[in-house]
């Protein structure tokens, strides 16, 4: 029963995936090693810095606290599938309109949280956005432009004649 | 010349690709064959090596090779250190990349395995016996000076790894003064963190020799040049890549072991190999910084005017001289005690020591946060023991406008400034006036609010080559660009210098783009490729935008100069007939016959009518080597509430006034301050790394080492003057490094001030509750507050 | 850091993990994994194969009846805190989860491996206490139930046995009105270095009946101010009368000689500030 590879069935940015790892792959490894998908980094190893956020089943998560065959028949979503074609989502266009990022490595992390808080939160004051950033640490930004970033894709979001988030949500919740 | 982008909020280039998960960062790159790396480090912070056992790791599945010290000790040259300064007696002590019979702390690198994926490398290390005998360790640099202590190095005897005075005879000052104050400060040692780990991917061809290896590094041509001569590799044969770097804060300025050892193991078994540290071995395995314990004396009058200050500083080096590390707490640090005030006398002293830890080298600002923040605690304490208002006694001493150009003791002269007027916007941003009514009022209802200053000055933009020879730097500190014009006049601009975060594929373009003429999405900024860049020196010590800047105006200016022969020749008119504005030269008075550089360009690449002794092709390159460094200066403030039932100190607003001359795209310059004055200020309240007794580092992990983080902020504002510096061409000063310069001290100047009436003058950083509380409840023990 | 090998089986139901668990003595249940993934990942925990009962639908449950509400172990935090049901009845439960780690963890993290990994620190061990909270479990011999007071045995060992799964957690009702939690939390791991659950009614005169006080985080265990409960007892709440019991109930528990950063003579002050700011805030306004 020891079986040390799993079979796991997941949808990654909306596209089926049958992949068989050993068992005690993260889900950070599944995403960057065995897919290739790169844009989510991993900066700690004891679950804190929140650079591997990633969605799964529509829920901001960190990755590499979570092996990857409990991704199985989840919907997740990274950096990579955040754009619609060449639409960028409102965090996207958010972060670079208000120079939320310096070094870009937190950045898919930081993102893949803000986008799950605009589509969970409406509240724009700061207090809200820092207490829900505690999942998050950043060393260049100081916080401050991520904070307005945030407050920049609420504002997006409520512009654009279909939210883009509002779309997501079917998607990575069927 | 119009000046369409300069001063632009221009949305960064760099964001398009790093947004999308399409950056690429060292750990991102994966190529055909690769094997990886894992580096077993010492859990002893002190121990002789007896014997290494690497049989059974060596038989695990897909191990391909284990290392130890003794099978590449003669196959690679040591660690070197790239900073000698002069007068310093500086023990350069060997610091072999893979320890052979002897570690010295923990995390140093004892063994190197090589496996087919990554996991198998991690099981080796597990299978590796090392069998040691634990020697008597030694973290603190005072104690390690102590004749008991343990030793380190036969080289140094003493624990002594340099010591360096420099300054003005103050005894006499000192003795005749009427106000001395003397203060004792523990600068606090810390670990850098950026969000990116270190890693290193080298690939080998044994066929030609050539070697490529993408590194997490701040200087690719320094790590050439320094690996070419550990590795016995010839330099025009190793290409290093740096291309997405996420962050550095002077962590990856260093030539480490790791990148050295990976390099080894893709030559010796020439296949691919990638090395990548976790975050707990970053803790341990990338180089600290600060690190100081700082005795301060400040001779001044009654009525507030500084006479002397005297500074007299033992700094931890950790077990071996980084690349850097000897410059920090020396040359960078030294030279600036006086600060942003008119000091006639001033002198430093220092002791370099060795301990049985990390090895400290640059971290955001290096060794100038560490000289700020003694001038700036020392003046609030003579303001308080002479009973003055910090920002008078400040107004008293800041050199005045009219002193520029101002040497300082030291000899270095303060390039431009006008320190009052920040000093000035920031008490009208804040209503000063009315915050201190506000705090004395709070205080009648036993709550406590605390107003601190910084008015900082910085010495940046390193630096002119000739100063840099002269205080032992190994290396020259000019800076390298090239401005590239394609026949259908786009363009590609080479830059030595290495930004991992500062934007400057942006504001370089912004350069270039006004200069030049050309659209911004048609000029990519190539940076970080010892191939495509000829030679550079690097992102760190808030250089690039001053002096790779510089460079860029210089190679753009040369472009203009060839093209505008070439126009003439277009125009038919003679070349000093030929106006130039913005990529369109005409002949005076006659802008409608104009020809744009995209034609010129075209015509240059075409070669089929030059004029007479013109080369084709459009491209130039130029060096520029700064005359000075550049001053940056500002004013910080910092307003807090400390909170005496926990201790918890909490900041309510933070106000940075810069002056970094003018800003190219102040988006951007505001984005390093916001980032800068969080880790300053991380450094005041919360980041502290702690090694007990045995050396063990007990702040090993995020879950210790308390990083700043969003919800300890309020909103940061920002205000800006701008003093252009004359020395250099485009008059900017550099701005990386001022936040941290100057929030440090501001932030523990507000503390003191909430806890004044509890009688507190001075609590060694970080500013933790449980430090703020127990120093209220001894107050209370006394009587409580005034 | 990489966590030893391991296998890895799916359970689908209470029983299938249980006949798992039994067949396999270095075997763990896995749910959130966000107390067992890190402690792997270090090493500090190596077991030989993961049961995941994430997917065990009777383990989400949530059934609040009159006598008791019964919260299934596989309840995440995030589900503790948009129940409106909770919110209702016991509001302390939100207050609490709302203030564990971040919004990932919560989207992560059960009320039973909360239980489980018993962390002196855990902010709902304070709410576990206050509210007498029962622990349902099961194994292939049979069923039992714990109440908190066998619970915590030390720190990081709960009562549960190798072979036994936590399977609901219950609180038995009436629950008093207010109630409040408040933390002050460590600033690098985001533990509470302090954290107090109050409950309590108070009578049309205003004085305090059945009264549940819990500190986790600062001491060696998370407790029970008892002692601060009785003095309350039929007393007004009142800027004395909180300052009272802050200090009795603070010397309910037993405080480490040290541990460095944060010394016990400090912890054992902020338990007694956190109980009387829980207290003030369960004061009639």
């Amino acid at each position: 029963m020891n079986d040390s590879k799993v079979t796991i069935n997941l949808s990654v940015n909306g596209q089926d995936t049958t992949v068989r790892v050993p068992s005690r792959t993260l889900l950070s490894e599944l995403l960057r090693d065995t897919l290739g998908l790169t844009g989510t980094h991993v900066g700690c190893d004891t679950s804190q810095c929140g650079v591997c956020t990633v969605w799964m089943d529509g829920l901001a998560v960190k990755s590499c606290t979570i092996l990857a065959a409990q991704a199985d028949q989840s919907a997740v979503v990274t950096v990579e599938g955040l754009a619609r074609g060449i639409t960028l989502h409102p965090v996207q266009r958010a972060f670079q309109a208000e120079h939320g990022l310096q070094c870009g490595f937190c950045t898919p992390g930081a993102m893949m949280l803000a986008a799950w808080y605009i589509q969970h939160h409406h509240e724009t004051s700061e207090t809200a956005i820092r207490e829900a950033l505690d999942g998050l640490i950043c060393r260049c930004t100081g916080y401050e432009n991520i904070v307005r970033s945030v407050q920049r894709a609420l504002a997006f979001q409520q512009e654009d004649e279909t939210p883009v988030a509002a779309g997501r949500e079917e998607e990575v919740s069927s | 010349m119009s000046r369409k982008l300069w001063g632009e909020n221009v949305a960064r280039r760099e964001d398009i690709r790093l947004v999308q998960g399409q950056g690429q960062f060292t750990d991102d790159r994966v190529l055909p064959g690769m094997l990886y790396a894992a580096i077993l480090r010492s859990p002893h912070a002190h121990a002789k090596i007896r014997q290494i056992d690497v049989a059974s790791a060596q038989k695990m599945p897909g191990v391909i090779k284990v290392y130890t010290g003794s099978m590449v000790s003669g196959h690679l040259g040591t660690i070197p250190t790239a900073w000698i300064p002069p007068d310093s007696q500086l023990k350069m002590v060997p610091h072999p990349p893979l320890a052979v019979d002897r570690v010295r702390y923990v995390g140093e690198a004892v063994a190197l395995v090589v496996a087919q994926d990554p996991y198998q490398a991690e099981e080796a290390l597990y299978r590796i016996l090392v069998d040691y005998e634990p020697l008597p360790a030694i973290s603190d640099p005072v104690q390690a000076l102590e004749s008991s202590s343990p030793r380190l190095h036969e080289e140094a005897p003493e624990n002594v790894a340099l010591h360096w005075k420099v300054g003005t005879d103050t005894d006499e000052v000192f003795s005749g003064a009427d106000v001395v104050v003397r203060q004792t400060f523990r600068q606090q040692r810390l670990i850098p963190n950026p969000m990116e780990p270190r890693s290193a991917l080298v690939q080998y061809n044994s066929a030609t020799g050539d070697m490529t290896a993408w590194l997490t590094t701040q200087n690719p041509h320094i790590h050439r040049f320094l690996m070419s001569g550990i590795l016995g590799i010839p330099e025009h044969k190793l290409r290093v890549i740096a291309q997405d770097v996420g962050g550095g804060f002077g962590s990856k300025i260093a030539c480490y072991a790791d990148e050295v050892l990976t390099a080894f193991a893709a030559r010796d078994l020439m296949r691919p190999v990638k090395w990548t540290e976790s975050r707990s071995e970053h803790f341990v395995a990338t180089t600290h910084g600060r690190d100081h314990y700082d005795e301060v004396e400040l001779a001044g009058t009654k009525a507030g005017r500084v006479l002397a200050v005297r500074v007299k500083t033992y700094a931890n080096m950790g077990a071996y001289l980084s690349t850097a590390g000897p410059g920090v707490p020396t040359i960078l640090f030294g030279l600036i005690v006086n600060g942003a005030y008119d000091i006639a006398q001033a002198s430093a002293e220092v002791y370099g020591v060795f301990t049985n830890t990390t090895p400290v080298d640059a971290y955001r600002g290096a060794g100038r946060p560490e000289a700020t923040f003694l001038i700036e605690r020392i003046m609030d304490v003579y303001a308080r023991e002479i009973g003055m208002d910090p920002v008078e006694l400040r107004r008293i001493n800041l050199i005045k406008k009219e002193q520029f150009p101002y040497t300082n003791p030291f000899g270095i002269v303060y390039d431009s400034g006008d320190y009052h007027q920040t000093l000035d916007l920031a008490l009208k941003t804040l209503d000063y006036a009315s915050l201190r009514q506000e705090r004395e009022a709070l205080r009648r209802q036993h709550k406590y609010m605390g107003v601190g200053f910084s008015t900082y000055v910085e010495m940046c933009g390193l630096g002119p080559s000739q100063v840099a020879g002269a205080v032992g730097f190994q290396g020259g500190l000019w800076e390298s660009a090239t401005i590239r014009l394609h026949p259908t006049g786009k363009a590609t601009v080479l830059t030595g210098a290495s930004p991992h975060g500062q934007g400057e594929e942006t504001t370089f373009g912004q350069i270039v783009a006004d200069r030049l003429g050309i659209p911004l999405e048609d000029i990519d900024v190539v940076h970080g490729d010892t191939d495509r860049v000829s030679m550079g020196w690097g992102t760190y010590g808030s250089r690039s935008t001053a002096v790779g800047g510089g460079a860029l105006a210089k190679a753009a200016d040369r472009i203009v100069e060839k093209a505008k022969i070439i126009a003439a020749h277009m125009l038919e008119v003679p070349v000093g007939a030929v106006q130039y504005d913005a990529g369109q030269f005409y002949p005076e008075g006659s802008r409608e016959r104009a020809v744009g550089i995209q034609d010129v360009t075209l015509q240059a690449h075409l070669g089929w009518n030059l004029p007479e002794g013109v080369e084709p092709g459009m491209e130039v390159s130029a060096f520029y080597d700064p005359t000075n460094f550049t001053y940056p200066f500002g004013t910080h403030v910092a307003v807090v509430s400390v909170d005496p039932d926990t201790g918890e100190v909490k900041l309510l607003r933070y106000l940075a006034v810069d002056d970094c001359g003018p800003a190219i795209n102040p988006m951007i310059v505001e984005g390093q301050v916001h980032g800068g004055v969080v880790q300053g200020v991380g450094q005041a309240l919360y980041e502290g790394a702690v090694y007990d007794g045995d050396g063990q580092l007990v702040s090993g992990s995020f879950m210790d080492y308390a990083m700043p983080k969003a919800r300890f902020f309020p909103r940061l504002e920002t205000q800006r003057t701008e003093t252009p510096s004359p020395h250099n061409p485009l008059g900017v000063k550099g701005v990386g490094e001022t936040g941290t310069i100057a929030s440090t001290p501001a932030v523990v100047n507000a503390v003191m001030d909430a806890l004044s009436s509890f009688g507190v003058v001075n609590l060694d950083m970080p500013l933790t509750p449980p430090k703020v509380w127990q120093a209220i409840q001894t107050s209370m023990a006394k009587g409580g507050p005034s | 850091m990489i966590a030893a090998e391991i296998g890895y089986e799916r359970a689908k139901t209470i029983e299938e993990a249980l006949s798992l668990l039994s067949q396999d003595v270095d075997a763990k249940l896995l749910s959130g994994g966000h107390s067992l993934v890190p402690l792997m990942k270090l090493r500090l925990a190596q077991p030989s194969t993961l049961i995941d009962v994430s997917k065990i639908p009777e383990l989400r449950t949530l059934d609040v009846e009159s006598e008791r509400i019964t919260i299934g172990a596989g309840v995440r935090y995030f589900e503790l805190l948009g129940d409106t049901r909770l919110e209702e009845l016991m509001p302390v439960i939100a207050q609490a989860t709302s203030v564990i780690a971040d919004p990932q963890v919560r989207h992560r993290g059960t009320i039973g491996g909360a239980a489980v990994h018993a962390d002196p620190t855990s902010d709902l061990a304070a709410v576990f206490l206050a509210l007498e909270a029962r622990f349902h479990i099961r194994s292939a011999a049979g069923r039992r139930i714990v109440p908190i007071e066998d619970w915590y045995l030390a720190p990081l060992t709960s009562a549960l046995e190798r072979d036994e799964m936590l399977v609901a957690v219950e609180f038995p009702r009436p629950i008093p009105r207010r109630q409040a939690y408040v933390k002050f939390s460590h600033p690098a791991s985001g533990y509470a270095l302090a954290g107090v659950a109050a409950i309590m009614d108070l009578t049309q005169h205003g004085l305090v009946q059945g009264a549940g006080i819990a500190v986790t985080g600062a001491a060696t265990m998370p407790f029970r101010a008892s002692t601060a409960e009785a003095w309350l007892q039929g007393r007004p709440l009142n800027a004395e009368s909180v300052a009272m019991a802050a200090q009795v109930g603070a010397d309910d528990g037993t405080y480490d000689a040290d541990d460095g950063q944060y010394p016990a003579v400090y912890r054992k002050n902020l338990a007694r500030v956190m109980l009387a700011r829980a207290l003030e805030k369960l004061a009639p306004q």
